[in-house]
C-alpha cells in the first residue's frame, strides 16, 4: 500500500516537472516572460487648433520606449507621450497632430522590462498667409 | 454518504471554477471629441453609440494582437453612419476564465457628422 502511494506521488511530481520543463522550453528560446498591450486613449489634437487654414499631411506614427534592467533599474529616459507625438509630427514636417490615438506595450524579458508607447494621428500643416 | 458525495463533488468543482473567473472594468480615457471641432465646423448629431474591440491572452501573460481603440471607434461611428464621435468615453474590461483572458476596449459616445463651413 505504501509503495503504491509512493509511486503515485512520484508520478504526480514527474508530471509537474514535465509541465514546468515544457513551459520553460516555450519561454526560454524567446526570453519573453510576459507581453501585454494596454489601450491608451484618444485626443482631438495635440496643440489647440489655430483659426487658420491648414493642409492635411497624412497619417503618421511615432513611438518612444524605455528599458528597465532586471525589471527595476531604469537605464533609458522614462516613457514620454510628448516625444512620441513630436516624432510623428516631425516625420511629416507638420505643425500639429489631430485625431490622436495612443497605446502602450509592456514586455517583460529575462534581462529586463521594455515599455513602448505608440502614437498614431493625422498631421496637419498650417498654410502661411500671403 | 453517496448522495453527499454526489452533491458535494460538483458543488466543490463549481466553487473552485468560480475562483478562476473574474471580470474587471477600468476607465481608460475621456475626450470631448475624436477629431477637432472648431468654430468653422458644422456638427450634426446622430445619437448615442458604442463599439468594442477584443483580444485574448494565455495565462494572462502573453497577449495576441491588441485591443484597438481605433477599431472600436470605427465600429461605433459606422453604426450611425457618422464620421466622428463627441463626448467620448473608453473603458477596458478584462475577463478571465481558467487559463485564458480576454481584454476588451469599449468606446461610448455620440456619433456626429462634422463638415467644414465653406
Amino acid at each position: 500500500m505504501k509503495i503504491s502511494n509512493f509511486i503515485h506521488r512520484l508520478n504526480i511530481q514527474r508530471s509537474g516537472l514535465i509541465l514546468f520543463l515544457l513551459l520553460a522550453m516555450a519561454v526560454l528560446p524567446t526570453g519573453c516572460l510576459m507581453k501585454y498591450t494596454h489601450p491608451g486613449g484618444i485626443m482631438p489634437s495635440y496643440h489647440p487648433m489655430e483659426d487658420r487654414a491648414y493642409e492635411d499631411a497624412g497619417w503618421s506614427t511615432g513611438e518612444t520606449s524605455s528599458f528597465h534592467l532586471l525589471w527595476a533599474i531604469p537605464v533609458t529616459p522614462a516613457l514620454s507621450l510628448d516625444r512620441a507625438v513630436k516624432e510623428a509630427i516631425h516625420a511629416k514636417g507638420g505643425d500639429n497632430m489631430t485625431d490622436i490615438r495612443w497605446w502602450y506595450a509592456t514586455q517583460h524579458w529575462i534581462v529586463g522590462t521594455v515599455c513602448v508607447v505608440h502614437v498614431k494621428g493625422k498631421v496637419i500643416r498650417y498654410r502661411t498667409e500671403d | 454518504m453517496n448522495t453527499v458525495k454526489k452533491i458535494f463533488f460538483p458543488v466543490t468543482v463549481c466553487v473552485l471554477l468560480s475562483f478562476t473567473m473574474s471580470c474587471i472594468t477600468t476607465p481608460v480615457c475621456f475626450a470631448p471629441s475624436s477629431t477637432p471641432v472648431t468654430s468653422k465646423s458644422v456638427v450634426q448629431k446622430l445619437g448615442k453609440t458604442e463599439g468594442s474591440d477584443s483580444t485574448w491572452s494565455f495565462l494572462g501573460l502573453w497577449m495576441w494582437g491588441r485591443p484597438d481603440i481605433e477599431e472600436a471607434m470605427k465600429e461605433a461611428i459606422q453604426k450611425k453612419g457618422g464620421n466622428a464621435l463627441v463626448d467620448v468615453r473608453c473603458y477596458r474590461t478584462f475577463r478571465w476564465f481558467v487559463l485564458v483572458g480576454v481584454t476588451t476596449v469599449n468606446v461610448e459616445g455620440e456619433a456626429v457628422r462634422v463638415t467644414e463651413r465653406p
